[in-house]
């Protein structure tokens, strides 16, 4: 199923007013480039065509509603629609619907309406295949906004698992396992009419702590997950409303030039700490008198002579043996003695550790690894001094910009400084809840408020179930929910083990094609991130070209299999590539989707244009604010298009490619 | 079973948060706390102590590997014969302290539980002596393993 956009409305919104035709492969025009200066509303634009994507508004708050309000209008209502194009096969007819937002600022109220060939209507217009993707996991996924490319590729902050499962439904099954899981407890725990003797009674009043114990973690749980997304946006929006101030002061190469360093610092620091706690398990490296002692063991076990081999031999021959080996009769006595000598022999495992040991030790003679920490910290100072080097410039610049455009800066500063300590704060208690112990750490359990971790909480309250359950006759639920949980427990793994294969294989099929043997990277496995490499051997990310091509690879491969064909939708697609990459994607974006969004500013276009245009036709949109700032770019529209300007509150749009080439918006719209 | 001072949970914390962070598990901290416990003699084991850990593995995750568990093993057969003061050159004494400290079965640690519980008390001392040093918890992991090398290993191992 091929699912595109062919019109994107806005009006009364933080937006421009505008009326936007896109086209997908079918027309020929599969690259819709969109090029709007800074400060228009493209965030806004496509952080709305997610809304509309994932059904979210209903989770939306008024203050979320508010945001979108066009701030210099008097309207109390806006409207935002998505004009889509389904088409199933090849042979199917085209469906043609619209999805759209209705915005009431007076009740911070949103509605979600559907449209299809005649008008409004109370039904979803699409086919119903349709609905489960219709969900933010599966929009992240062809929705591309600031670093979440990147993201893909990081294991810190990777989450390419969620989109597989949520796109193969096995999410479902997850939840299928938990509210079995519910089921099970319910059952057991239920009360009825029953008398209980006192120790089943004692269970009981147990279980009942311990899962609200659980129900009371998962609702912290989420509320701090919850706070952890507002804030990670709050901080993005600072970011970028910083940037927007460096662009705005000039100093905008430079700190862009800085931030390279200093994420290429951070790295190699990173890479650094590894290898020294690579070095660090060792213990040899730990000091040279380690070494001296290491030595002097290995001497005294080889002086000492202890012996060990023959032990079991002797202690198996000697019971049975008659004749000693010089072939007189071996009498009692003589055996007491034999036994005596034996046991000063050590036993074959404990000379078996010891001749490895020994083994071991014999390295100390050959290398020093002391010295070889010696040098890595050396490297690791080098590294921190130049990161204070670092930092010591972006402060200076942030100080620059401080004094060019006044308190601003330093406010967005401070609370990004703060946000970024509250985040600290929340990852560490999401961490503590997210922590795993054995749960024998908990017996007797009777303090549930000792524990702290979800899912600690969750496996006691399972054990607790599995214990009422036999006491109290309903051990035919337990059975029952072990192999049921144990069947899709398996049927979980295994369907995510072969989708996870068969990504691998065909993202790779796709990158191979795309990038040839020239730049050949391929994804070596598919966890919480992706993991790019070469030949078995793991590398961190690969150039600007090869982890876009990647991440849109893996993006079109779930898309492919799952047979829902969404567009590719991009905010700055090439802002982070240099100039070999931008050429590269240019030339291979049309292979890798039937439709492609860029939504990107007048600096983006170079070299990416000149390659997109030589492999694709291009839709063109230029769009920018109405206002006398924009005379320039006004004057150079056409009659027809400064007509449809007037006829617009606010907004100018040219679907021209002359036009999208020369216009100058370097400076931001605001 | 290694057990780990129960303190130590939160204190670590930040020094294991990140994913590409050198800390793989908290076996490798559990590690340099033990490092730190026996290379500096700190052997004392007061009643209660055991309350006090919390279990964290009974067996070393994949980063250590035969040979740096066979080290392990090695060296605190020595280090712990020479915090206690006995003779390195007794035959008896040496053949006893194999017998009740190195063990085939327990392919993993090479170790008697009794020795693991040795090192257990070792790692609880060092990772007290290492929390007094630090005057906050660490801050990240580049600062710990600064402070680690130039302030905590040259006292290490001293004295044979």
């Amino acid at each position: 199923m091929k699912i595109s956009i062919s019109q994107v409305q806005a009006k009364g919104l933080r937006c421009p007013d505008i009326d936007i035709d896109l086209y997908d492969q079918s027309s020929g025009k599969a690259v819709n480039l969109i090029q709007m200066p800074n400060g228009t509303g493209k965030t806004t634009i496509i952080s709305l065509i997610k809304a509309i994507l994932s059904r979210s508004v209903e989770s939306w708050k008024p203050s979320d509603i508010r945001e979108y309000k066009n701030k210099e209008s008097t309207s109390d209502s806006g409207e935002f629609k998505l004009k889509l194009i389904i088409q199933k096969s090849d042979e199917d007819e085209e469906i043609n619907a619209s999805i759209a937002l209705k915005f009431d600022f007076v009740n911070s109220a949103v509605e979600q309406l559907y449209f299809n060939k005649d008008g409004l209507t109370n039904v979803w217009p699409f086919p119903t295949e349709l609905i489960p993707y219709f969900q933010e996991d599966c929009v992240n996924l062809f929705v591309f906004m600031g670093d979440k490319a990147d993201q893909l590729l990081t294991q810190d902050t990777g989450d390419a698992l969620t989109p597989v499962k949520t796109f193969f439904g096995l999410t479902s099954i997850e939840d299928l396992n938990n509210s079995i899981e519910d089921l099970y407890k319910r059952k057991v725990s239920t009360r009825g009419n029953q008398t209980f003797n006192s120790s089943e009674s004692n269970l009981r009043q147990k279980l009942e702590l311990w899962m609200n114990r659980e129900k009371s973690l998962v609702i912290t749980y989420k509320d701090i997950k919850n706070t952890e997304k507002e804030k990670r946006i709050e901080l993005e929006n600072l970011k970028e409303e910083h940037k927007k101030l460096f662009e705005a002061a000039g100093l905008q190469t430079q700190v862009a030039g800085l931030e390279k360093d200093i994420q290429k610092n951070t790295t190699d620091i990173s890479n650094k700490n590894l290898q020294i706690m690579d070095v660090m398990r060792d213990p040899f490296s730990f000091s040279d008198s380690i070494q001296s002692d290491i030595k002097i063991l290995k001497n005294t076990l080889d002086d000492l002579d202890l012996p060990g081999t023959s032990r079991s031999f002797f202690d198996r021959w000697l019971p049975i043996s008659e004749t000693c080996f010089c072939g007189e009769h071996l009498t009692d006595s003589k055996k007491e003695i034999f036994k005596k000598n034996i046991e000063s022999f050590l036993t074959d495992d404990d000379i078996n550790v010891i001749e490895n040991i020994k083994n071991e030790a014999e390295s100390v003679f050959e290398i020093s690894p002391s010295s070889e920490l010696e040098t890595l910290f050396e490297e690791l100072s080098g590294l921190i001094n130049k990161k204070k080097s670092l930092e010591l410039q972006k402060r200076r610049l942030e100080i620059e910009l401080t004094e060019i455009s006044g308190s601003n800066s330093e406010e967005i500063l401070k609370r990004r400084d703060d946000l970024v300590k509250e985040l600290n704060t929340l990852d560490l208690k999401m961490g503590i809840i997210e922590s795993k112990k054995p749960i024998r750490t908990y017996k007797p359990f009777d303090e549930p408020k000792a524990c702290k971790s979800v899912s600690d909480c969750k496996e006691i309250v399972l054990h607790l179930s599995d214990e009422l359950s036999a006491l109290s006759g309903k051990k035919v639920y337990a059975d029952s929910k072990k192999v049921l949980s144990k069947i899709i427990t398996k049927t979980l793994t295994n369907s995510l083990k072969e989708l996870q294969n068969s990504l691998v294989k065909s993202t790779n099929e796709k990158l191979e094609s795309f990038l040839g043997d020239r730049e050949k990277i391929e994804v070596l496995s598919i966890n919480k991130n992706l993991q790019l490499g070469q030949n078995n051997q793991e590398q961190a990310q690969g150039s600007g070209a090869q982890n876009a091509i990647a991440i849109y690879s893996f993006a079109t491969s779930i898309l492919e299999r799952a047979e829902a064909n969404f567009p590719l939708i991009v905010d700055h697609p090439v802002t982070a590539l240099d100039n070999l990459s931008r050429e590269k994607l240019g030339e291979k974006i049309t292979e890798i989707t039937h439709q492609f969004i860029g939504f990107l500013i007048d600096t983006e276009r170079q070299v990416f244009l000149d390659s997109l245009e030589r492999s694709a036709d291009i839709n063109y949109v230029t769009i920018f604010r109405n206002w006398p700032g924009n005379i320039n770019l006004y004057e150079a529209l056409t009659d027809e298009e400064k007509q449809k300007c007037s006829d617009s509150t606010n907004a100018c749009l040219s679907y021209r490619k002359d036009f999208f080439h020369h216009s100058d918006m370097g400076t931001a719209d605001v | 079973m290694f057990k780990i001072n129960r303190d130590a949970s939160n204190w670590q914390a930040n020094l294991l948060k990140s994913k590409d962070g050198p800390f793989k598990t908290q076996m490798d901290l559990y590690y340099l706390y033990f490092m730190t416990g026996i290379g500096l003699n700190l052997d004392t084991n007061f009643p209660n102590m055991s309350s006090q850990m919390s279990d964290l593995t009974s067996s070393y995750p994949s980063a250590f590997s035969a040979s740096i568990r066979y080290k392990i093993a090695g060296l605190f057969l020595y280090r712990d014969m020479l915090n206690n003061n006995l003779p390195i050159d007794n035959k008896e004494i040496i053949k006893k302290q194999i017998e009740s400290k190195l063990s085939k079965e327990d392919g993993n640690t090479f170790l008697t539980p009794e020795a693991v519980n040795q090192m257990n008390i070792y790692a609880f001392n060092g990772f007290e002596y290492l929390k007094n040093k630090y005057t906050s918890a660490p801050s990240n992991e580049y600062i710990f393993l600064t402070i680690f090398y130039n302030d905590v290993m040259p006292h290490l191992f001293k004295g044979s």
